[in-house]
């Protein structure tokens, strides 16, 4: 690109694809956001009569090559997520003359925080109203994310593990950020990789009772900024090694040459005024890139306190005076989350403080697909020059005036971009995207040859009880009592206080791991959640207090409970730990997804130690999706519960050889007949010790019938990725080997290997 | 005591302004800000934000102005309003009597 040669050893991108509220496709929405176009409007997509804003950023949906039966059951983020994948692969070669992937297998790493939200929102109303028919089936069977996906691998023709990530506003970066992860330890070649998230009623009636919207314009870092503005969008990028890319002949558009990620504990919805976890999160990706960024895409939600706290971490992290001390050499290089800025390639050769611009005044504020989006946009500018303008700015704030973008410039040669994110639960992530040639060498991951088990927790459920759902039918369940002293005693936590039961469940489970762990540094500890329903007890009651009582009384002290990555949060603040903190989300397969994420982070030498927390909680309006999808049509075969379990994993220390040795996932199905296939692919990486989960569902059959020999392990009910963790404690206690498959229920089946101590 | 009012389409559980008591904006504030402190702890000047305080922040302010708006009909219009308004139980109490008198006015 500038005659530097790209480094084997370098991460690149090499596709790249949107859906936004200004274009369907990345050339039209690139062209109207230079040119200054915004797109906010009234919001159309829902009655928001009841809402004190109206306005939002909605996008025109591609028409896609598909009939219409198929057309009908895809939500709206699939319908935005599709073509923007599309066009990332075209882009990166990686689609033949059928529109179909060339790769068989290929791993997802996307964020979304609302997934089919619309789908659970139609099925609550449908619930209420005590409406029948097959609808409700399409709803409850579409409406969460891992089936956008599975709509995704369908369309584009492959399969492959998905690991969705779900940290609110920031998860777009730390899902890029995860496949520049994998890349380093080793377990990937090449990801797809980006962010989607769909308008929904209940996320924007949400953000309107927080009374964070602006009734006015969206405007990014002025002194008069009232609010941000939703928006939607989808945004993917290909991202591989740069020797798999040359070794394919691929295009180079850049490098992903660092990536940033730290937890704030401050609060839950509002950052520390210093911006401090956000300097640290850009410092990690600034050092780990070497190259100092000439143009910054920016939060900048345009909320006052956003902007305040992210334009004085900006102050902090570009005028501080540069490290004088040299590189650590690579390879050898550890993250830490309080380094000092190193001196960095391209300092010097125009001003240490780069332009910045929030692209949220053009686009609105797309959530879950923030971070993707706005990374296309900072290679975007890395590529033509091109910067967006800050658009409606009156008066500056003053620790970022005069490094807001004005409409027409340019800057050739830029040595590298940043993109900048921050979310509710303290989210903060940094990417760095650096010319051919510019990044410096990436310090390759330590493959590990098992991931050690340094402490187990559970919280198990009592005895299946007869249980109401919301619609009134009984069916049973199986109930965590939550006034035993280890969870009563956490009732009275401050950050607690209006948590869902499920925060009490992971912090039980967590301390107990903690504990038996022993000497766990904090500072040096990262967390990944691992959800299949979160938070679903005050997510129902936040959006039946909305239908009951209208849009206007909203609660805006549920709503941030509602969001997947609260209760991880929550966990961070009890347990002082403020490295990197990840929700991921999907089916009991979730839990497998998480130990991945953890395994790339103890194999990069990120954290000391991993937290892995597999977490549900029980409410009656599960009772009623189940019924529909009919998995309680016959008594006692599957039983709804709740609870937690919580592995702490390290690396394993010379000679030890117990713990996770390592799993296979991927097996992805959509219907029974498919199921059954999956299972029996996966039942082909069986080794010796396998067990049986006893899953008390259409995979208990299959399951008799592929392993007929195998113990079973107890049961306590189905209660997706806390059932997979109580199963990986129970088969840890076990001597010698086991093999032990993880049935998903809606889309995955995997399996761990493991060697009992 | 219990009516209904209509206003631009929205519904409010509209309580008669005489029977403000200290005891139903006592359960107005445990009902909606999950609370875990005894009622009896709670007098009509115990401040509600800040050090020696029930302990309510911004998100608990906000759940208060919806409430509120909710049970009285009356609209905090911003902040800055509801930080002087939500001081205490009893600077609540004095300002939804203010502000419904002046409603009642022709």
């Amino acid at each position: 690109m500038n005659g530097v040669p790209t480094l084997p050893s370098a991460i690149v991108v090499t596709g790249l694809g949107c859906v936004t509220p200004l274009g369907p496709d990345l050339a039209t929405t690139w062209s109207r956001l230079i040119a200054g176009a915004a797109a906010a409007a009234p919001v159309t997509l829902f009655d928001v009569a009841g809402c004190r804003c109206r306005n939002g950023a909605q996008a025109v949906l591609p028409e896609l090559p598909l009939p219409a039966k198929q057309l009908r059951r895809l939500t709206r983020g699939s319908r935005l997520a599709l073509p923007a994948a599309r066009e990332a692969l075209a882009q990166a070669g990686l689609l033949d003359e059928r529109g179909r992937s060339v790769l068989a297998e290929l791993p997802v790493s996307v964020s979304t925080t609302g997934g089919g939200m619309a789908f659970g929102e139609q099925f609550l109303r449908g619930v209420l109203a005590k409406r029948r028919g097959p609808g409700q089936y399409r709803l409850v069977a579409h409406y969460s994310a891992q089936r956008q996906m599975l709509d995704l691998q369908e369309f584009l023709g492959f399969r492959g593990p998905v690991t969705i990530i779900a940290n609110a506003c920031a998860s777009g970066a730390n899902a890029i950020g995860h496949a520049r992860d994998l890349i380093r330890a080793g377990r990937a070649e090449c990801v797809l990789t980006g962010g989607y998230e769909a308008l929904t009623e209940l996320i924007y009636v949400g953000f309107d009772c927080l009374q964070a919207l602006s009734t006015e314009r969206c405007r990014p870092f002025d002194r008069q900024r009232s609010g941000l503005l939703l928006g939607e969008a989808a945004a993917f990028l290909v991202v591989e090694s740069a020797a798999h890319a040359q070794a394919r002949g691929a295009r180079i558009l850049c490098e992903l040459a660092g990536y940033g990620h730290a937890t704030d504990l401050h609060h839950l919805t509002q950052p520390h005024p210093t911006g401090g976890m956000l300097v640290n999160a850009a410092r990690t990706a600034l050092q780990e890139a070497g190259v100092a960024p000439g143009y910054v895409n920016a939060h900048g939600t345009a909320t006052p306190l956003n902007d305040g706290s992210e334009a004085a971490a900006y102050a902090t992290i570009f005028q501080q005076a540069p490290h004088p001390g040299p590189l650590p050499a690579s390879g050898a290089r550890e993250t830490h989350f309080e380094s000092p800025l190193p001196v960095l390639r391209g300092e010097g050769q125009g001003e240490g403080f780069p332009r910045i611009s929030s692209t949220k005044a053009a686009i609105g504020h797309t959530l879950g697909a923030a971070g993707a989006v706005e990374a296309v946009f900072a290679i975007q500018t890395l590529r033509t020059g091109e910067l967006p303008p800050q658009l409606n700015l009156r008066e500056a704030e003053p620790a970022v005036a005069g490094q807001l973008v004005q409409a027409g410039e340019r800057a050739a040669n830029l040595p590298a971009t940043m993109s900048a994110n921050l979310g509710f639960g303290g989210s903060n992530a940094a990417l760095v995207f650096a010319r051919g040639g510019m990044g410096q060498p990436v310090a390759r991951g330590r493959s590990l040859p098992a991931l050690a088990v340094a402490g187990t927790g559970q919280v198990l459920p009592g005895d299946a009880e007869p249980t109401l759902s919301v619609s009134g039918a009984t069916y049973p369940a199986c109930r965590v009592d939550l006034k035993q002293e280890r969870l009563a005693r956490w009732q009275n936590e401050a950050r607690l206080r209006r948590a869902s039961p499920i925060s009490l469940f992971m912090v039980a489970a967590a301390r107990q791991a903690l504990d038996a762990a022993g000497d766990v540094d904090p500072a040096r500890v990262g967390i990944v959640a691992a959800y299949g329903t979160g938070a679903v007890v005050l997510s129902r009651r936040f959006f039946e207090g909305v239908i009951k009582n209208g849009q206007r009384f909203a609660s805006p002290n549920l709503f941030p409970e509602t969001v997947f990555n609260s209760p991880t949060s929550h966990l961070a603040a009890v347990l002082g730990v403020a490295g990197p903190c990840y929700s991921v989300v999907g089916d009991e397969s979730a839990w497998v997804n998480a130990i991945g994420v953890a395994a790339t982070w103890l194999a990069n030498g990120t954290v000391e130690h991993a937290l892995v927390v597999g977490a549900e909680e029980f409410d009656p309006i599960i009772l009623d999706a189940y019924a529909k999808v009919r998995w309680l049509r016959r008594a006692g075969r599957f039983v709804p519960a709740e609870g937690a379990g919580a592995l702490v994993l390290r690396r394993p220390r010379a000679g030890e050889q117990a713990g996770i040795t390592s799993w296979a996932e991927g097996f992805t199905y959509r219907n029974a007949r498919e199921a059954r296939r999956a299972a029996a692919e996966l039942v082909r990486t069986k080794q010796a010790g396998a067990v049986r989960t006893a899953a008390h569902n259409w995979f208990a059959e299959i399951e008799r019938e592929l392993l007929p020999d195998a113990p079973a392990l107890p049961y306590h009910g189905n209660a997706f990725t806390a059932s997979a963790a109580w199963d990986t404690v129970a088969a840890l206690a076990r001597p010698g080997a086991t093999w032990l498959p993880i049935w998903g229920l809606n889309e995955q089946c995997s399996a761990l290997l493991l060697q009992g101590g | 005591m219990f009516g209904f009012a209509f206003a631009g389409g929205v519904t409010y559980n509209l309580v008669a302004m005489r029977d403000v008591t200290i005891e139903e904006l006592k359960r107005l504030l445990v009902e909606n800000c999950v609370l875990k402190v005894n009622l009896d702890e709670i007098a009509e000047e115990t401040p509600l934000f800040g050090p020696g305080s029930v302990g309510l922040d911004s998100l608990d302010a906000l759940q208060m102005t919806v409430a509120i708006e909710q049970n009285y009909a009356l609209v905090i219009p911003d902040p800055q309003v509801a930080r002087e308004v939500l001081q205490s139980l009893g600077t609540l109490r004095a300002w939804i009597v203010r502000e419904s008198a002046k409603q009642d006015q022709p």
